[in-house]
């Protein structure tokens, strides 16, 4: 997902191109949000678009606090807004979604000097900020509308719990499982992701990898004996679809196969927090953790650019 | 430059000096402070020697009397650990006076599932042990039934056993057991779904479905079933902390409520009534209950019957048996000092 | 490069005594305190020819021990302040970053420069106390004002020490026009991860643990502050004040290690 290329100043892609960039990501949610007001209700919409207001207007405040260029309107705050409420239950109090919302913007994004500049996806600490300080807010899962279901733990959080759960593959895929706003309809995510792919702005290669990763982590050592995990339900239950597909920023200063390394270990690290943490999910961390260790890479994995000799200081150009 | 040498030197003393001496100072101005407050500041805490006392239950860490303003017990401390799902969990009581209710209690550590047993650290949960009458019981729990002794002779005829409440995942555990010339013959566990569907039924026809490979549920507990009349008890399955066996092959389901079923249809067999449920760890056996619900369900006749967090049996009873261990501590405690 | 206020130690003390609104204005005086007296002291070493050699074991002792006294007095003269080990290891720890700060860092030593800053400071450190201390306990001064479900003790964790600190720094270093350096920042955050070990591995060997906060910790910082090579932070945030927030932010992924 790339929501590094657009940056400011005189280059020859400006926000323009960002804007066109976030809003076919934003489009590509749309699906899936569609999914969420089926599934969930019509709280699912009030919890987005609080979202989404709360990012824009939180850029908006800043950026003309600060007396920087405007960017509030370059969708990229929609996008995280959408994104951040995407995480969470419907059951979640509007005001976390505010306090996440203006947590992801300000402090993780524009403390840091803005889209481009950030280190961590800011939609993914906004959550993590919410699992640290509020963790039992955010955990009331519903049942999906559709479902004969009378119980609402998730399909990993049952599966952490040594039940298999009662949910067919075919209700995983299409989204009738108890979970998280967007994370449920993988179908309906990979609708999206698919417009991403035909519009070039998805990384297949780091997604797929990240994807596999996971899988043949929580395969081979999850389970409770070698090779006993269950790589189908780990696919298809739970965020991985989500992150893989919009939440791993990709990365324009590292190499093709740095790129390949940090979807490794982003993989790695979901698939031993599935296994041994006692969280149920370990996208969030996962990703966030290569996202802290992308500085390491970015030193043995830098992209050469040719013609260029590299200086410390030197702002990498495309 | 000599001159600068002596400065240097005079320098370093002088300095260590005055350091060493703002040091003592320091600690014995702050001291006198800290005695006063020993005395007189409400709240402090003191130790109680709990080796002092004979036959403590290994889960009390620690306990402290909580002194009021006169010095005077005005309350106790009792910090316990009991075996949660994940881990240990470690307990923060406080009592009131008398040993006779919570007034402060918090979880101090715990190894439970997030978004499942870790939600007993919510206040939702806590708060309904504050200030009610001692010892609590969990809603819709029976104490572990006794197996009745050896050599009871078991009536001939079918028993059945029906939980009242369905377990997180939406079915309700049943049970009919034959005994036929005083032995077990026939165990058909099953359960059903809010819509009275059967999950032997559903596992059979591919609706209900736990791995692609691998035996059904249903298959699973005919397994179980067999292997408990072979044996004529239930004794040799020694489920874990978390309800695994490894005694029947294909066996991977969680057996707790299997075995729960099986003793209960047992202990009508034998003609004993259940008793009224006892705390949850009365029996203070390895046996755990599981989300298995008996159909009588405990009513102590005093005490509080509370919620346990859904889907987290085991991390709910945890909390339960922390709490009347520190609450059966405190009452020996304070019956040696009257 | 110079700067005008202490930066690193009281990033340092920041983030564990911003908690409360008590604790902040005890230990925001003594820090200031603190400051003028090791520029005092310095500068009184320089004038009088005391050797390098001797100006520096000397400042060390003697802002140490300073430190520790006074927090030690403070602390338990202020009912509701307890001056456990915890607390003693943070102000033995501020003396020596503040006699560090004066004999190699970058201290401007002019005393009329630095009191203005570490004001405003001051200032943003009781602000910051006072609204921890309200989104943890409900509490002012002890005093119960406000009740609710989203109260966390969460809001007393060193991660919201690490954040707190880098945002008081931030508009602190954007209200008195101060820049800060990357060089150095490491003294502050790493001897915090030490005492605020982000990871519990071995509860019998707690060196150990010692240990491996500051080695994770740093590698993960390094890691965050070579990423930021490419960004374009504001320059009142770079530096010192961004690798706080980053350490913040760090220690909230790490919590997953359980």
């Amino acid at each position: 997902m790339t929501e590094e290329q657009g940056r400011k100043g005189p280059f020859l892609r400006g926000e323009n191109t960002t804007r066109r960039i976030m809003g076919d990501v934003a489009l590509a949610l749309m699906p899936a949000l569609t999914g969420s007001v089926y599934f969930f209700g019509i709280r699912s919409l009030l919890l987005v678009v609080t979202s989404v207001i709360t990012c824009v207007l939180s850029e908006l405040v800043w950026e003309w606090l600060t007396g920087k260029q405007i960017t509030a309107f370059d969708f990229s705050a929609v996008v995280t807004g959408i994104l951040i409420a995407f995480q969470v239950p419907v059951t979640t109090p509007v005001i976390l979604i505010i306090i996440s919302g203006i947590f992801a913007i300000i402090v993780v994004k524009q403390l840091f000097g803005g889209i481009g500049s950030n280190f961590m996806n800011p939609a993914l600490a906004g959550r993590l900020l919410l699992m640290v300080v509020w963790p039992g807010k955010i955990i009331q899962y519903v049942p999906a509308a559709g479902t004969d279901a009378v119980s609402s733990a998730t399909v990993l959080a049952a599966m952490k719990a040594g039940e298999q759960g009662n949910y067919s593959w075919l209700d995983m895929f299409l989204g009738y499982v108890p979970g998280a706003l967007g994370e449920t309809s993988k179908l309906l995510l990979l609708v999206g992701a698919g417009y991403l792919c035909y519009r070039g702005l998805i990384n297949v290669k780091a997604s797929l990898a990240y994807i596999l990763t996971v899988l043949v982590v929580t395969f081979v050592l999850g389970g409770g004996h070698l090779f006993g995990g269950d790589p189908v339900t780990n696919l298809l239950g739970g965020s991985l679809i989500l992150g893989a597909c919009y939440m791993l920023t990709d990365y324009s200063f590292i190499s093709a196969r740095g790129r390949l390394i940090y979807s490794v270990a982003a993989g790695i690290i979901t698939g031993l927090v599935r296994i041994y943490s006692s969280y149920p999910e370990g996208v969030c961390f996962g990703i966030l953790a290569a996202n802290c260790m992308v500085g390491l890479l970015a030193r043995f994995e830098q992209k050469h650019v040719y013609g260029t000799k590299y200086d410390k200081d030197q702002k990498t150009a495309m | 430059m000599k001159d600068n040498g002596w400065k240097g030197i005079i320098t370093l003393v002088i300095v260590t000096v005055i350091a060493f001496g703002v040091i003592l100072g320091a600690n014995y101005f702050g001291r006198g402070t800290d005695k006063e407050t020993e005395q007189s500041v409400a709240g402090e805490q003191k130790e109680i020697d709990i080796n002092s006392f004979g036959n403590v239950d290994p889960a009390i860490q620690s306990a402290y009397r909580i002194l009021d303003e006169q010095g005077n017990a005005g309350g106790y401390k009792v910090v316990t650990k009991t075996k949660g799902y994940g881990g240990d969990l470690l307990l923060e009581l406080v009592f009131d006076k008398n040993g006779d209710t919570i007034t402060r209690m918090e979880v101090l550590e715990h190894n439970e599932t997030e978004g499942l047993g870790a939600l007993i650290k919510e206040p939702a949960f806590l708060e309904q042990f504050k200030n009610v009458p001692l010892p609590v019981t969990l809603k819709n729990a029976a104490a572990e039934p006794e197996l009745p002794a050896e050599g009871t002779a078991f009536e001939d005829g079918t028993y059945t056993v029906e939980a009242d409440q369905p377990d997180y995942n939406g079915y309700r555990n049943t049970m009919k057991l034959t005994i036929t010339d005083g032995k077990m013959t026939e165990i058909i566990w099953d359960a059903l779904d809010a819509e009275g569907k059967s999950k032997r039924v559903l596992s059979d026809n591919g609706e209900y479905v736990m791995t692609e490979s691998g035996p059904t549920w249903k298959e699973q507990a005919e397994a179980l079933a067999a292997a408990v009349i072979e044996n004529q008890s239930t004794d040799f399955l020694s489920p874990d902390d978390q309800g695994k066996t490894d005694a029947v092959a294909g066996v991977s389901i969680s057996i707790t409520d299997f075995v729960t079923l099986v003793k209960q249809c047992l202990v009508q067999a034998a003609g004993t009534q259940m008793e009224g449920a006892q705390t949850a760890d009365a029996a203070g056996s390895e046996d755990l209950t599981g989300s298995a619900d008996a159909a009588g369900s405990a009513d102590s006749g005093r005490g509080t019957t509370v919620d346990g967090v859904s889907g987290a049996t085991i991390s709910s009873r945890a909390v339960i048996e922390g709490i009347d261990k520190g609450y059966t501590f405190i009452k020996n405690y304070l019956g040696t000092l009257s | 490069m110079t700067e005008r206020y202490p930066m690193v130690p009281a990033a340092f003390v920041i983030i564990f005594c911003s908690g409360t609104l008590k604790e902040a204005l005890a230990a925001g005086i003594l820090t200031i305190v603190l400051t003028v007296a090791a520029s005092v002291l310095h500068e009184l070493m320089c004038k009088a020819g005391v050797p390098e050699w001797s100006r520096i074991p000397s400042l060390l002792i003697g802002e140490t021990a300073l430190s520790y006294a006074a927090g030690r007095i403070a602390y338990s003269y202020v009912g509701g302040l307890t001056f456990d080990r915890g607390r003693m290891l943070v102000w033995l720890i501020l003396g020596v970053l503040m006699a560090c700060s004066f004999l190699w860092g970058k201290m401007h030593i002019d005393i009329d420069a630095v009191l203005f800053p570490m004001a405003v400071v001051y200032g943003l450190w009781m602000a910051a106390g006072l609204l921890r201390e309200l989104l943890a306990y409900g509490e002012i001064f002890g005093r119960a004002f406000l009740e609710g479900g989203y109260l966390a003790k969460a809001f007393q964790s060193p991660i919201i020490g690490f954040l707190t600190a880098g945002v008081i720094l931030g508009i602190a270093n954007a209200v008195t026009n101060e820049t800060s350096e990357e060089r150095g920042s490491l003294l502050s955050i790493l001897p915090a991860a030490a005492l605020a070990v982000p990871i519990q591995l071995f509860s019998k060997w707690q060196p150990v643990n010692w240990i491996l906060g500051i080695l994770l910790v740093g590698v993960l910082v390094l890691s965050v502050r070579n990423r930021l090579n490419y960004s374009w932070t504001g320059k009142r945030m770079r530096g010192l004040p961004i690798e706080l927030i980053s350490t913040g932010l760090i220690y909230m992924v790490l919590t997953v290690v359980k």
